[in-house]
């Protein structure tokens, strides 16, 4: 643009250099004629001579400097075309969809995927309401379209917004077919000011295709898996127990080894399955109003047998507790864990106690006590040895003075408990000692656990 | 002769099934058998059994439906009744039976001497 000015502010001079020799020559034709005389007409017409000669010269240069300058822009403006038309491919061949909306929410660009996907012309998206022509919503919400709710994120300040497969987005085009969709979305910046945002999203139907196929093999498992491993349960039992006739001592023993395998297996079961869900990061934090005290009683009457083959006592100490918002499927996951955990890695005739209340606790940093669910889970068992302390919630981790004792856990259980627990904004601590016992404590907000969306339950 | 409890079975696995007719008939139970939900509702209205042994996940109709549709009868609303299940199915109990305190029973960590127990236990043995 600057360049362009210079150009023009040149022609104008080069036009009042044109003006003043006209001015020679007119000026010489007039001093010709007047004076009447040949010498003067001699000398008049030597200056016409001169004036013409100077005004062609002129001309001529100013008409080759014009072509020259008239090239100059022709190739800036190819140039500047050339590059446009490629950044327009380089857009198109894109496999998002990719709009640019202004800070009113309206469409001010966008590439030819983004027409492919939402089946509209681009000519009728510019300058449309981005909640027109992208209405997205979540699965089983069709009729609350949140385009512009989720941008605003991006236009009332700074942000980036991302949703992904398990946040579980649909977009609804032009012709009424909805598909999953993939969105990132950024503020749009000119230096400082926001002026928009800058949208990034593709169809996931294939993704979503091979995440379900997943889904669907990992509920298979977890149910048809189990189904067998009931089977072996119980029909040992009763081979155990004489139901089918007398066993020999040698067959009893076998039988044992059947049975301690197939419990194994059925506890390695569900923790896989917990485990590949944490680590792909999918599984649902889904809160509701929960009785937490039921729902350990709960698990508690589940782990019956176990606790009389440990002949554990148990000392539950229950507070006031409000019902809270908790993910019933999550708690209980969490509690089996370590109530099973305080249960079996301590000799028979251990104690287990179990505490749950509801106080002021401060928290680090804050400035106001705030309440907090406080569960304890405590045993007199063979506790943790203290070098190895930092270890426990590692994955496959088991401490080296029950490895020997207890040879079929699997290094699972307490990986899950804490991500579970600090995924959902609570806290997990514990203190230990070799042959003293464990004491595990969770905290949880009063606004219980946070909700995480997500494809996945785990424990399913 | 002694008047026998009668113990309704609902479970879609044979091999299940079967395992808990067996040792509930040693036991001294009378034992009835039903393949799904719809099956159990049908043998349950009609036989009014002591206790009922449901199963959650079965095909025709699942577990907790036909719970809800047995509470809706006069006499099913007060049947003693224990859940048969699998982890996987708390949350659907969950959701299902909000105000109500069942007995569960998870298949493969529970011996059937344990079952038997609970059993018992119901019925105020």
């Amino acid at each position: 643009m600057k360049r362009f000015m210079s150009h023009i502010s040149s022609i104008r001079a080069r036009l009042i250099l044109l003006l003043v020799l006209a001015l020679i020559f007119l000026s010489g034709i007039g001093f010709g004629s007047m004076a009447q005389s040949n010498a003067l007409i001699g000398a008049g017409l030597f200056l016409i001579g001169i004036g013409g000669f100077a005004i062609i010269m002129a001309a001529s240069y100013l008409i080759i400097k014009q072509v020259q300058s008239l090239n100059k822009i022709s190739a800036n403006a190819h140039a500047a075309e050339l590059e446009r038309d490629r950044l327009q491919v380089i857009l198109s061949c894109m496999g998002e969809g990719l709009i640019a909306i202004d800070a009113d929410y309206r469409v001010i660009m966008c590439n030819d995927r983004t027409s492919a996907f939402l089946r509209t012309p681009p000519i009728e998206t510019i300058g449309k309401e981005i909640q027109e022509v992208f209405p997205i919503f979540r699965a089983g919400e069709p009729g609350r379209i949140c385009t512009k709710k989720i941008l605003a994120q991006t236009i009332q300040d700074i942000n980036i917004i991302t949703i992904k497969l398990a946040d579980k987005f649909l977009c609804k085009n032009s012709i009424g077919q909805t598909f999953p969709v993939a969105i990132v979305a950024e503020t749009l910046l000119k230096d400082t000011d926001i002026i928009g945002s800058v949208i990034l999203f593709r169809d996931i139907s294939e993704e979503k295709e091979v995440d379900q196929a997943k889904d669907e093999f990992v509920s298979l498992a977890s149910h048809q898996l189990r189904t067998p491993l009931s089977t072996i349960n119980w029909y040992t039992e009763m081979i155990l127990e004489g139901d089918a006739g007398h066993i020999s001592k040698k067959q009893k023993s076998f039988l044992h080894e059947i049975n301690t395998a197939n419990k194994r297996m059925t506890t390695l079961v569900s923790s896989l399955l917990n485990v590949s869900r944490i680590e792909l990061g999918t599984f649902a934090i889904d809160p509701k109003p929960t009785d937490v005290i039921v729902l350990i009683r709960e698990v508690l009457g589940m782990l019956k047998p176990e606790m009389d083959k440990h002949e554990i006592k148990l000392q539950e100490q229950y507070g006031e507790i409000p019902i809270m918002d908790v993910d019933p499927q999550l708690m209980q996951i969490v509690f089996q864990n370590l109530i099973s955990n305080a249960i079996k890695y301590s000799p028979k005739g251990s104690v287990v106690g179990i505490e749950i209340s509801y106080k002021k606790q401060l928290k680090n940093g804050a400035k106001r006590a705030q309440k907090q669910l406080v569960i304890r889970i405590r045993d007199t068992g063979y506790g943790i040895p203290k070098n190895q302390q930092s270890k426990i919630f590692t994955k496959l981790f088991r401490a080296d003075n029950i490895k020997s004792k207890i040879t079929d856990g699997n290094g699972l259980g307490l990986y899950i408990v804490k991500s579970i627990i600090s995924h959902s904004g609570g806290t997990i601590s514990f203190e230990s000692e070799e042959n003293k016992g464990t004491s595990f404590c969770i905290t949880l907000p009063v606004s219980g656990m946070r909700q995480k969306i997500g494809a996945k339950k785990l424990g399913g | 002769m002694e008047n026998k409890k009668t113990i309704l079975i609902i479970e879609d696995e044979r091999s299940l099934r079967e395992a808990l007719r067996d040792k509930l008939t040693r036991e001294g139970f009378s034992t009835l058998e039903a393949k799904n939900g719809e099956e159990g509702l049908d043998v349950a209205l009609r036989e009014h059994p002591e206790l009922i042994l449901l199963d959650i996940v079965m095909p025709v109709m699942d577990g907790m439906t036909m719970l809800k549709q047995l509470r809706e009868n006069a006499w099913g609303k007060n049947v003693k009744i224990i859940i048969l299940t699998n982890l996987s199915d708390i949350e659907k109990i969950a959701d299902s039976v909000k105000n109500e305190v069942y007995d569960y029973l998870v298949k493969t960590d529970w011996k059937l001497e344990d079952v038997v127990t609970k059993v018992r236990e119901r019925l105020g043995e």
